[in-house]
């Protein structure tokens, strides 16, 4: 188990957004986190990074706990994350960004994981002295995953990937997230409001409810799930 | 017009423009990062003017009478100690005001301005303090009917020490990581964070770098007018504000065409109108940016975040 959340409650101000949450993630796994808007879910991503700190439970990676420990503390035992809205600096030209993303990798490798993003989307290597603001917003996700893998993170979180991008985009970042998986081990907690395409991908789920985790399991299993099916697939009566 | 009088006229606002414009990129770096005015920064330039004081007197007393010897441990002197105060300034007065409403960081801001200005005070007294002229000679240009259009020596080291040190700060900014991170800062610092840079270590580093600059300011004032007082930080604080809200708050280029500006307005108005109301022009130009062009010279519009 590379991660581990123990009862985790978050708090902003006085309205608790997080309930008792428990959720584990396996070396190797992607586990998809689904939900409706507001359930909870990018609170849950950001906790884990230390923004905002859980007012109650634990937060272990690899063992260690990272509750208490500020943000790019956590960042530096190998997460990464791809933050809702991309957050990309809009400003500075998209090599920039990649650069900024191998902050915490060794200087050795810049050049070779920079190839290496650039072999994922070829975009990017076109596009590598444009501002990243003036990217489309699939680029723009494209950038923002690539700077995440810039910092060779043991863990990648992803949140919701898909948002505001046209289709075709989003079947090759999904196929991307797969061959991340798939080729290079990597683990990734995916969250996602387009629940088919995450599940498909995923090997286990966990279904986010107003804070609280409502279902678990193998991801075919939360898929073929009647309630699952009737709240975020659209497929059911 | 005469030609030659109006040319020693821009000389020396240029050389004012470039003292303006070491302080005001402090300021506008301060804004960029934590979007708030330090109005303690005047101080820290007003400190760096007692230690470059201090250090001529102390280079004089330990027998070093090279002048370009004693300038370059002055200024690593005064740079020291007044880095010392800018990080200093961040950790007590602003940190952990971090989270609290915007006022609160500006009240505490004017509170740290007020605090230095009487430390100096009580420490130095309240007269002014003067040295003798570090630098004499220079060249004439040219003279035009009579008039002889002077570069001084001092005029010289201070425009070329600050463009040098814009130049070389420029290439800090938009080149190393330092810079990245001071920009990735600026843009978001939630995601800064999220990839691992420390971001309060990066405010901090902001600070420093303003007051090194400021105390450069600081020293190239004293080897020019050779008088320094507690006040001094109040009104070329100001000024460089004035630049830096004229430039475009948050754009070093534009804090130092605003200096540029400003430093010329003072000399030209000093110049042909009379030095009496050099202030009042400075900041009536503050007054018709702020009318006319609330973004600034080389600023753009702040857009509202959603």
């Amino acid at each position: 188990m590379i991660l581990s959340l123990q009862n985790v409650e978050t708090f902003y101000g006085n309205i608790q957004a997080l309930r008792g949450v428990s959720l584990e993630v396996n070396a190797g796994e992607i586990v998809a986190l689904i939900g409706a808007n507001g359930a909870g879910k990018s609170t849950l991503l950001m906790t884990i990074c230390g923004h905002p700190q859980p007012r109650r439970g634990s937060v272990k990676f690899k063992g260690k706990e990272l509750v208490g420990q500020t943000t790019y503390q956590i960042m530096r035992h190998g997460i990464a994350q791809v933050p809702e809205g991309r957050r990309i600096f809009p400003k500075m030209s998209v090599l920039e960004n990649l650069a900024i993303g191998a902050t915490l990798a060794d200087h050795k490798h810049y050049a070779k994981d920079l190839q290496e993003v650039f072999d994922i989307f070829p975009i990017l290597a076109k596009r590598q002295s444009q501002r990243a603001g003036t990217l489309s917003g699939g680029e723009q996700q494209m950038l923002a995953i690539g700077r995440a893998l810039m910092s060779r993170p043991e863990l990648l979180l992803l949140d919701e990937p898909s948002l505001g991008i046209a289709p075709l985009i989003i079947k090759q970042i999904f196929n991307t997230i797969k061959m991340l998986n798939r080729e290079r081990g990597m683990t990734i907690l995916l969250i996602e409001q387009n629940a088919l395409q995450a599940l498909k991908i995923a090997h286990r789920g966990y279904v986010l409810q107003q804070g609280e985790i409502v279902m678990t399991g193998a991801a075919d299993q939360i898929m073929s799930d009647p309630r699952v099916q009737a709240a975020y697939l659209g497929t059911g009566g | 017009m005469d030609t030659g009088y109006l040319a020693q006229q821009a000389i020396n606002g240029v050389t004012l423009g470039a003292i303006y414009g070491l302080i005001a990129i402090g300021y506008t770096m301060v804004y960029g990062i934590i979007g708030m005015i330090n109005f303690a920064h005047g101080e820290v330039y007003m400190i760096g003017s007692f230690l470059a004081i201090l250090g001529f007197i102390l280079s004089a007393i330990f027998g070093i009478s090279s002048a370009p010897v004693a300038i370059v441990v002055v200024l690593i002197g005064a740079v020291g100690f007044t880095s010392l105060y800018g990080w200093a300034v961040e950790r007590i007065a602003y940190r952990p005001l971090r989270q609290a409403p915007r006022l609160a960081p500006l009240i505490s801001a004017i509170g740290m301005s007020i605090f230095l200005q009487n430390a100096v005070q009580m420490l130095q007294g309240a007269r002014s303090k003067a040295i003798q002229p570090v630098l004499t000679g220079g060249v004439t240009l040219f003279t035009d009917n009579d008039f002889d259009v002077r570069l001084s020596l001092i005029q010289t080291v201070i425009i070329l020490a600050t463009f040098g040190i814009m130049a070389v700060f420029t290439i800090l900014i938009n080149k190393t990581n330092f810079g990245r991170h001071q920009r990735a800062c600026e843009q978001d610092r939630t995601m800064a964070s999220l990839l691992g840079i420390n971001v309060d270590r990066t405010i901090s580093l902001t600070f420093v770098a303003g007051a090194a600059l400021a105390a450069v300011a600081g020293v190239m004032v004293t080897m020019y007018y050779g008088v320094v007082d507690f006040m001094v930080g109040f009104l070329a604080g100001l000024k460089a504000f004035t630049a830096a809200v004229l430039g475009g708050i948050g754009s070093l280029p534009g804090a130092v065409l605003g200096a540029m500006i400003i430093g010329l307005v003072e000399s030209l108005w000093a110049g042909y109108v009379g030095s009496a109301y050099k202030d009042v022009a400075a900041f009536s130009v503050l007054i018709l940016v702020l009318v006319f062009r609330p973004s600034g010279l080389l600023g753009r519009p702040e857009i509202e975040k959603v």
